[in-house]
């Protein structure tokens, strides 16, 4: 579990001391980016908790719901409404969910 | 868990990690310049209010001498024509017809040269008309006394009009790269062209290069071509 920590750290050094900033238009997409990879993130080890975790389900999961957030991100930029806020609000709830079952899951097995 | 999927949460949390402190920095940079760029604001305000005061009592200091001067050129009857050539000189050079050296500033403008990412608007990443137009402003504002940009002397009556891929002025065209220079307070002018969210934080974040010398002295040319109002009369009597 000690990995997959290290792998945010260095991420978050990489990020800030790198030079790439995103311009203001496209920060709605980047941040619904970063929710769904968290969200994947979060069901992944919820999966590994309950012991069927998949690579293929994890990889696929995390594209689809990126691209899917992403087309959303752009159709709503189309026709003029914030449709990113329902990809949004969706991974919001599943991250709270899936933060839930973590949490029993982690407790039960301390019991 | 087996080590393929602990490498790939492995990339995934790298991702989550480069992508979260890039939207930090990202959005974190707009919404702290704002109050930043209120209270310089008021800072630069202060120091006009305090600058305009002490010209203005300089000004009458100014006056009330001429006037005692010309008093007594008068009683004298010679004299008169001294101080006549005087003022034409001041005239001249508020005016801005005659070359004029000073400390200031050269500022030394290209159009950008980040390499265009898809989907941007070419437009802008090259210098504009309206850049050069707030940039004159707001050396303007920090009290530039003479200004010109690639030799053509600003003068009150100057334009800086886009004329398709160059910039007009005076009605002489020029081009990329601007270089802009500026006679007066060296310190005053870089830092209000410096401020945060200011006009070099502006344009330096599309990429165009900005480059600010000081200079102890610095020679700007006066407007040299013959100027005449065609329209505008004088009102006797005032």
């Amino acid at each position: 579990m000690l990995l997959p920590l290290f792998g945010v750290l260095l991420g978050l050094a990489v990020g800030l001391y790198g030079e790439f900033t995103v311009p203001p238009h496209y920060a709605p997409y980047t941040a619904v980016a970063l929710l769904a990879a968290f969200d994947s993130l979060l069901g992944g080890l919820r999966a590994a908790l309950e012991k069927h975790f998949e690579d293929n389900i994890f990889i696929t999961g995390l594209l689809s719901n990126t691209l899917l957030a992403a087309l959303l991100a752009f159709v709503g930029d189309r026709i003029g409404i914030n449709l990113y806020l329902a990809a949004l609000v969706a991974f919001g709830v599943r991250i709270f969910q899936n933060l839930a079952l973590i949490r029993r899951l982690i407790l039960l097995r301390i019991k | 868990m087996r080590g393929s999927s602990r490498l790939v949460l492995t990339a995934v949390c790298v991702s989550i990690g480069v992508l979260l402190a890039v939207q930090i920095r990202s959005t974190g940079n707009l919404t702290s310049t704002v109050p930043d760029l209120r209270t310089s604001e008021m800072r630069v305000m202060l120091m006009d209010a305090i600058r305009q005061n002490q010209t203005l009592q300089e000004v009458l200091e100014e006056l009330r001498r001429k006037v005692r001067d010309y008093e007594l050129s008068l009683t004298q009857g010679e004299g008169a024509l001294g101080l006549l050539r005087t003022e034409l000189d001041r005239a001249r050079l508020l005016a801005g017809i005659t070359a004029v050296s000073g400390p200031g500033l050269v500022i030394t403008l290209s159009d950008s040269k980040k390499p265009p990412v898809h989907g941007d608007d070419p437009r802008l990443f090259i210098i504009h008309d309206e850049d050069i137009l707030k940039l004159v402003n707001v050396l303007r504002a920090a009290g530039a006394e003479a200004l010109s940009v690639n030799g053509e002397r600003l003068l009150a009556s100057s334009e800086i009009h886009c004329a398709g891929p160059v910039i007009s002025i005076n009605n002489v065209r020029v081009a990329s790269p601007f270089v802009i220079s500026a006679i007066g307070n060296a310190a005053a002018m870089e830092s209000s062209l410096r401020m945060r969210g200011g006009i070099v934080e502006t344009l330096g974040y599309f990429g165009m290069e900005i480059a600010i010398t000081r200079h102890s002295t610095l020679e700007v040319p006066g407007f040299t071509r013959p100027l005449r109002f065609e329209w505008a009369r004088p009102i006797e009597g005032r």
